[in-house]
This record gives C-alpha cells, sequence and structure tokens, in this order.
C-alpha cells in the first residue's frame, strides 16, 4: 500500500484489539472467505456481535474497516461518491465504498437491507468475479484492490423486508445468534466490568426477553443491551433499576407489552 | 390479541416460563380447567398476576397427575396444599420476586384459632413466607417435613410420592386432634390459590384434566371441529358485545389452513417449476390498478432543494452563480433533495368465502355481455359471475397491481361456523408470487359457511403487526353481510366487526371493503348488505362494486384520490 493509500484509508485503521469472544469457527471460516475475496453476508439478530466480529477481524487481518450504516434514504452516491461544489468549481469526492474498493480496506454495509434497491444493486460488480465499481458520474471504472473486502450485515428478524436473491445469492453467509447464557453472562462482564453472578442474573432476564419475539416485540433483549444495563450497575443503580431503564423501558412502548415487561423484571429481581 | 385485557398477563407468562395457556376472566375463583388458567374478572393487575402465576407454575413444576386412591378428603387437601408450596418454592428460587408477590397475600396468623382451615392457613403461610413464626407444633412439623433447608428455600418434598406421605403423616394428627373438616365448602387460602381440581382426575369422570403441558398462544383446538381437515395454527382473537359494551377475551378460534400448496385440478403438474401466468383478463385488469394503488406507495415529502444531495439542481446552480457574481450569499441547498419514500407495505386481501357469496353479482339484461367474463363451471357470460367469483377475479387483479408496485400481500379467504371454528385459507403467503397459481387457488374457492368477519379483521391486524413506515392496509372483498350460526342479534358482528376496525386504526392499519353486489344508491332492500358494510368501514371505506370494469374507479375512492 503506497503513501497515498495509507493516508486516504489512516482514519478507518483500528489502534486497538476489539473483544470478540468466538462462539464458533467463524473466525476461521471469515479467513478463508477473505482469503478467496468472497463477499461475506453476517446473518444475526440486532446486537449479538456482528459488528464487533467484523472490527475484531479487521484488526486480525490488519486492515482498515470503512463502516456504513444503511437506512431508507441512504442514495447510491453516498456509497460510491459525489461532486461537489467549492470556489474553484466541482470537484469529485469518493464515497465509502469507493474509497474501500479504490485503496483496499473492508467495507462493512450494516443492515444493508435498509438501503433502497436503487441503492443496493450498486455493490452488485463489486461482488462477482468482475470486482470493479463503475463511477458514471465520472465516467471511471475503479478495479477493487487486492486487499477489498466487502461484508454486509442483515438481520433477517419476521419483521424485516426480504433480501432480493439477486443480492442475497452473491454472497457468502456467517449465521449469528446470541451467545449461551452462560456465554453471554462471561461477554457482558468482560465488557462491563461487572461481576459474573450480576452479569448471569441480567442475561437470565435478557433470555426472558427474547420469549416476546413475534409475540409482542420484534426482538427481544440484545446482548448489547445487557451490556448497558451493566455499565449501569457498575454506575451503582440496582441491578431492577438498571434493567429496566436499559432493557424493559427501551424494548417496547405497546401498553401490554410493557406492563408485562414491567411486571417480568419485578418477578426477576 | 393485543385488545384483549389478558393480553399483558399473556405477555407475563410468556417471559417468566415461555407458557401460553388460554386465560380467561369470569367468576370469583381461580380455577386450572381444560387446559386454561381462569382467573376471576375484576381483580386488581397484581391479583391476577399472583393467580396466574401460581397456576402457571403448577403447569411448569407439578406433575400430570395424582393419585387419590386411599386418600381421605383432609389428606388430599393437605396433599394440595403441599404441592402448592413445593411450586411455589421452586418458583421463587428461579424467580425472586414472586415472594413479593405472594407473601403480602399470606394473613394467617396465630389468632386466626387452631381448627383445621385456620391450621391450613397458618401452615401455607409458614411454608410460604420463612419470616413469618407460628407456634403450633402442628405447622412446625408441617415446615419440618416440607424443606430440606429452609434458608435456601429448598424443599425435602420433590416427588408425589414424598408429599402424599407427607401429607398422610399431617393429616394423621388432625385426626388424632378430632378436628372437623367441611370439605365441600372448603377453598383453599390465600385466594390467590386455584381449587386444585385438576389435581384429582377421578372427580371429573372419564375426562382426565391434569396440569396442561405448554399450550401454543392460540390455544387447544375445539373438540370437534367442524371443518375435515387439520389447521395449521389456531389462533384466539377477542369479540366485541354490544349489550356488556367489553370485549369477550380468546372468544373466537380462527383456524388458518395453508392452501398455498393445496393441490389443485386445474394447476400445473411440476410444482418445482414456475407458476403459469394470470389470465390476460386478470392482467389486463391489474395493470389498470396500478394507478389508483400507487397512492399506496407515494412518497412522503415533496422534492426541493437540499445542501446536500446525489445531483446538483441545475436553477439552484444558476442562481448560486448569479448570487456569486452579484457579491451577494447565495442559497447553498445547490443539490435535488432526495424524495422520502414510505417503508414497505403490506397489505391483506380478505375475500368472503360464506354461503352468500354464491349469490350472483348483478342480474344483466338477457342478452347483454359481460364486461369481464369469467370461466368457470358454475357461471356463464350470460348470467354473471357470483360474488365469489368476482371477489377471486378482483383479489388477482390487486395482488398482481400490488406486486407491480413492489408491496407485499397476503391473501386469505375466509368463513365460519361459530364462534369456535373461524376458517382462513392462507391463498397467498406474503412472500410468494402473484402468479397463475393465485387465480386458480381463488377460482378453486367453493361458497359454504357464515361471515364472522371481526375475527378475520383482528386476525388479519394482528399479521400486519405494528410499526414501520409503510402503509398497512387490508382490503376485504365482500357481500357486506355479517352472520353466524350461533349470533341471532343482527346488530352483534356488525358492532363487532366495527370496533375491530377501529381498534385497527389506532394501530395504524387502513381497512376498506369492496362491497360486491351491493347498489350504491338505496332503492331497496337490497342495499342492506352496503349499509351494514358503511356502518363497519365507514363511508368512505366502503365502495359498491357491481360491475368488475369499476374496479379501478372503486379503488381510487377508497385511496381517497378519486
Amino acid at each position: 500500500m503506497g503513501h497515498a493509500d495509507a493516508h486516504a484509508l489512516a482514519a478507518w485503521r483500528l489502534s486497538a484489539e476489539p473483544y470478540y469472544q468466538p462462539t464458533g469457527d467463524e473466525v476461521a471460516h471469515f479467513e478463508a472467505a477473505c482469503a478467496r475475496r468472497l463477499p461475506l453476508l453476517l446473518k444475526g439478530p440486532t446486537g449479538c456481535g456482528k459488528t464487533r466480529f467484523v472490527e475484531h477481524m479487521a484488526w486480525r487481518l490488519r486492515r482498515p474497516l470503512v463502516t456504513v450504516a444503511c437506512h431508507e434514504d441512504l442514495s447510491a452516491g453516498d456509497l460510491v461518491g459525489r461532486w461537489l461544489l467549492d470556489g474553484d468549481g466541482t470537484r469529485w469526492q469518493d464515497g465509502p465504498l469507493t474509497l474501500a474498493a479504490r485503496f483496499g480496506a473492508i467495507c462493512y454495509l450494516d443492515e444493508l437491507i435498509e438501503a433502497r434497491a436503487d441503492t443496493t444493486v450498486v455493490i452488485h460488480p463489486l461482488t462477482d468475479t468482475r470486482r470493479m465499481l463503475p463511477l458514471a458520474q465520472r465516467n471511471e471504472l475503479v478495479h477493487a484492490h487486492p486487499d477489498f473486502q466487502l461484508v454486509v450485515s442483515y438481520n433477517p428478524s419476521p419483521m424485516a423486508r426480504e433480501m432480493k436473491p439477486s443480492t442475497r445469492q452473491r454472497f457468502c453467509a456467517l449465521g449469528f445468534d446470541y451467545p449461551a447464557p452462560e456465554r453471554e453472562a462471561a461477554i457482558v462482564a468482560r465488557e462491563s466490568g461487572l461481576d459474573i453472578a450480576r452479569c448471569a442474573a441480567l442475561v437470565a432476564f435478557g433470555v426472558r426477553t427474547r420469549r416476546l419475539q413475534g409475540q409482542g416485540l420484534d426482538e427481544g433483549a440484545s446482548t448489547r443491551m445487557l451490556v448497558h444495563a451493566a455499565a449501569l450497575v457498575v454506575q451503582g443503580l440496582t441491578l431492577a433499576a438498571a434493567a429496566a431503564m436499559a432493557v424493559a423501558d427501551a424494548l417496547s412502548d405497546e401498553p401490554g407489552v410493557h406492563q408485562a415487561l414491567r411486571a417480568a423484571l419485578d418477578a426477576s429481581f | 390479541m393485543i385488545d384483549s385485557p389478558t393480553a399483558p398477563l399473556t405477555h407475563w407468562l410468556r417471559l417468566l416460563w415461555n407458557q401460553a395457556p388460554p386465560l380467561h376472566l369470569h367468576g370469583d375463583a381461580p380455577f386450572i380447567a381444560d387446559g386454561a388458567i381462569h382467573l376471576p374478572a375484576c381483580h386488581p393487575w397484581r391479583g391476577h398476576c399472583a393467580a396466574a402465576a401460581h397456576a402457571a407454575a403448577h403447569l411448569v413444576y407439578s406433575p400430570r397427575r395424582f393419585d387419590t386412591d386411599g386418600l381421605v378428603p383432609i389428606a388430599r387437601t393437605l396433599l394440595a396444599l403441599l404441592e402448592d408450596a413445593r411450586t411455589e418454592a421452586l418458583a421463587m428460587r428461579e424467580l425472586p420476586g414472586l415472594a413479593r408477590l405472594w407473601r403480602p397475600l399470606h394473613t394467617a396468623t396465630p389468632d386466626d384459632g387452631t381448627g383445621f382451615e385456620a391450621l391450613l392457613g397458618r401452615l401455607a403461610r409458614a411454608l410460604a413466607d420463612p419470616a413469618y413464626v407460628d407456634p403450633h407444633p402442628w405447622v412446625r412439623k408441617g415446615r419440618r417435613l416440607f424443606y430440606l433447608d429452609e434458608g435456601l428455600g429448598l424443599p425435602a418434598l420433590c416427588t408425589p410420592a414424598a408429599l402424599r406421605d407427607a401429607a398422610l403423616r399431617l393429616g394423621h394428627d388432625i385426626g388424632q386432634l378430632r378436628l372437623p373438616f367441611n370439605a365441600e365448602g372448603y377453598r383453599p387460602v390465600p385466594a390467590y390459590r386455584d381449587d386444585h381440581r385438576w389435581m384429582w382426575p377421578a372427580d371429573q369422570q372419564a375426562a382426565v384434566q391434569p396440569p396442561p403441558a405448554a399450550q401454543t398462544a392460540g390455544g387447544p383446538a375445539p373438540p370437534d371441529p367442524p371443518w375435515p381437515e387439520t389447521p395449521s395454527a389456531v389462533t384466539r382473537h377477542p369479540e366485541w358485545d354490544r349489550l356488556i359494551q367489553r370485549l369477550r377475551p380468546d372468544w373466537c378460534s380462527v383456524q388458518t389452513h395453508s392452501a398455498v400448496h393445496r393441490a389443485l385440478s386445474t394447476g400445473p403438474a411440476d410444482p418445482a417449476g414456475p407458476g403459469p401466468s394470470p389470465d390476460p383478463h386478470a392482467h389486463a385488469l391489474g395493470r389498470r390498478l396500478l394507478s389508483p394503488l400507487r397512492a399506496l406507495v407515494r412518497p412522503v415529502t415533496r422534492r426541493g432543494r437540499s445542501s446536500d444531495g446525489e445531483v446538483f439542481d441545475l436553477d439552484a446552480l444558476v442562481d448560486w452563480q448569479l448570487a456569486q457574481r452579484l457579491r451577494s450569499a447565495g442559497d447553498p441547498r445547490l443539490y435535488r433533495a432526495p424524495q422520502r419514500q414510505a417503508g414497505p407495505g403490506r397489505v391483506w386481501l380478505l375475500v368472503d368465502q360464506s354461503a352468500s357469496s354464491a349469490t350472483r353479482l348483478a342480474s344483466r339484461p338477457h342478452g347483454a355481455a359481460a364486461a369481464h367474463p369469467l370461466p368457470g363451471p358454475t357461471a356463464s357470460a350470460d348470467d354473471g359471475p357470483t360474488r365469489l367469483q368476482a371477489a377471486a377475479r378482483s383479489a388477482t387483479a390487486v395482488a398482481l397491481a400490488l406486486q407491480a408496485l413492489g408491496l407485499r400481500c397476503t391473501v386469505a379467504a375466509f368463513r365460519s361456523q361459530g364462534r369456535h371454528a373461524v376458517r382462513l385459507d392462507i391463498v397467498k403467503r406474503l412472500t410468494d408470487p402473484a402468479d397463475g397459481q393465485l387465480g386458480q387457488r381463488l377460482q378453486a374457492l367453493r361458497p359454504g359457511g357464515s361471515t364472522r368477519l371481526g375475527a378475520a379483521l383482528r386476525h388479519a391486524t394482528s399479521r400486519l403487526g405494528d410499526g414501520g413506515s409503510g402503509v398497512r392496509w387490508v382490503l376485504l372483498l365482500s357481500d357486506g353481510e355479517v352472520h353466524d350460526i350461533d349470533v341471532h342479534d343482527p346488530h352483534y358482528l356488525v358492532d363487532d366487526a366495527r370496533h375491530a376496525v377501529r381498534a385497527a386504526g389506532r394501530r395504524g392499519v387502513r381497512m376498506a371493503c369492496l362491497a360486491l353486489g351491493a347498489a350504491s344508491r338505496p332503492p331497496s332492500t337490497a342495499t342492506r348488505p352496503l349499509g351494514e358494510a358503511q356502518r363497519i368501514f365507514g363511508r368512505r371505506g366502503t365502495e359498491a362494486l357491481t360491475d368488475l370494469s369499476t374496479l379501478p374507479r372503486c379503488l381510487r375512492r377508497l385511496m381517497g384520490s378519486g
């Protein structure tokens, strides 16, 4: 990587190892896909560790990580770049996808399904053997750097949109789920600094909330939520107060569901 | 389901133990029967919680049945009391907060006396509350027998045999004390505890009523289902009773059947291959529906200028350049503003399959040509399609148009035979393509049964769910007549359906009705169905359809754009 390349992606390099607790062979599988430059689809519920895993792998493979949180207003221009106006006229600015493809980085499109269909198709030429990105507005064809790796995440909840087969079939997939309770308690303890016994109690409550998935809740409490609750306990809140603030009150506004969550909280602690 | 007053309790039991037994609010004492938990109607929330958690704890921790052989009433009562205490001890070990729910409801004290029923209350409290001190030797003996480690809340009595043995020993002591007991009039205390009728199968003649295993949220199917096939799911929904002005919880059972994979006599031979194309008439009609239905995917904002964007707005660039030359501050909004699109919408098309849909859509003058002749064995072009055939044709065209607009839809037909048997045939699931098989499946529907509309509407509403920025819409294709075999009040089902429509509106689900065969003007009694439909869906939510060629116009009116 040349000096200019290193400068362009300097801000996207991770300075410290992000903590990630593997639950299976996902590290080896990710490395295998990267070695063959195969795009990857990470599937799993919200807050189960997909983003942290990608950060960990970027650090492990010593590659910059360009992350884009996709949303319904994300345009193709937001990904590939656009012309800007300055005092001398117009100038082109690469978008995050172009930047990663041009200089060689892992481009992580978080919750790709949230983007509109006309935005999603932009990645198609980068995901097959062509590995290129046409910039029609600039009349340029960017050939992807050998170190470029495309990773997208997708949360296949019952309420989520379906990913189109034409997009889905370009990816190899890695499935993620919430860790087993003991392992999840260890993760929450490691992330928050709270003792394992109280983390286990918080995780037990989190596991209960997941029983309402599709029965009043789109999704139950994520590992991230439980880490937040544990962090609040470290700050001095009681377990019940922290779980109410970080989980029960955050999960739902539907009165019946909220009432049930609060009552379950009372019963749990 | 969300409207049901038992919904929070149902959610709560699922959260605690992943149990979802049917809940019924009635009477004045809790009990477990027929796999359901029955709770008093007028308890406060915490009272309901205490009773529901106790009953559900039996479902989780209790054996399926108890042997009553050789047990006199006193021993039986003691066995039930010990089992109550054992299940609660296990529940409180898993969920310590339940102690704060149950223990305050134990109010027995030594002042209550030394009669057998008073001692039962004192023993129940002694086993539930370690902080309670009772001086009576019999109560203390019961506590010693019950606990392996009282401080840890570990019961020693883990098997039915151990419970029985302890009950016999305590019962023997009562016999020695010559204490009288009126078993018929006894009610367990505290009042949140059920009456144990599930424990004694011999009392229930042939019907064994053990504490039921985990039930699905839909509850058990009726014992004698009138439909020959086994439903893929049974879901209970409340129903609005106009006389008592409240919802009757879990009143109707909606039996969902999948018609997606059902063999069709006229279907394609190769199920793995692509579905057949819809007939050209449906395609032509579907194309005419694109314009009116486009209102469902209309952008939620107008296009304007923006300081950030993808494409320059040329007029804005010119204005900015002019401002530069005039040395004034130009408008920095140089880009075309992105138009915010609505999220992905979801639609339910509900086809009324009841017996009354067998009548003709409209009587035509003899020899007049139908605008859209329908193929099929039961209709000819001369006498016009039946209302069900017209509904099938309309639903196919609407589904095609929705698919072309990128909206996903479910198509379902419904009919009923009483509140326990509201049948819903899913003709097209949300993710299935609208192809020729959809038209064939719809045309294969045969009229039968009645129209319990409120249950079908509530089911569609619950499946459309909450949230999201996209439109959620239910379109009913019906003759507009609501009726069922177990309802004789002509206003009952109309008011119930109207309640369902309003409840759906509060959840952001819009509803509309195409009243097939109903006249739009009221010259005769034949207009009653339209009047009923208007009472249910409102004037703006109801359109009369007497000819398929007017379907685009009807939909445009329903969309509010005509």
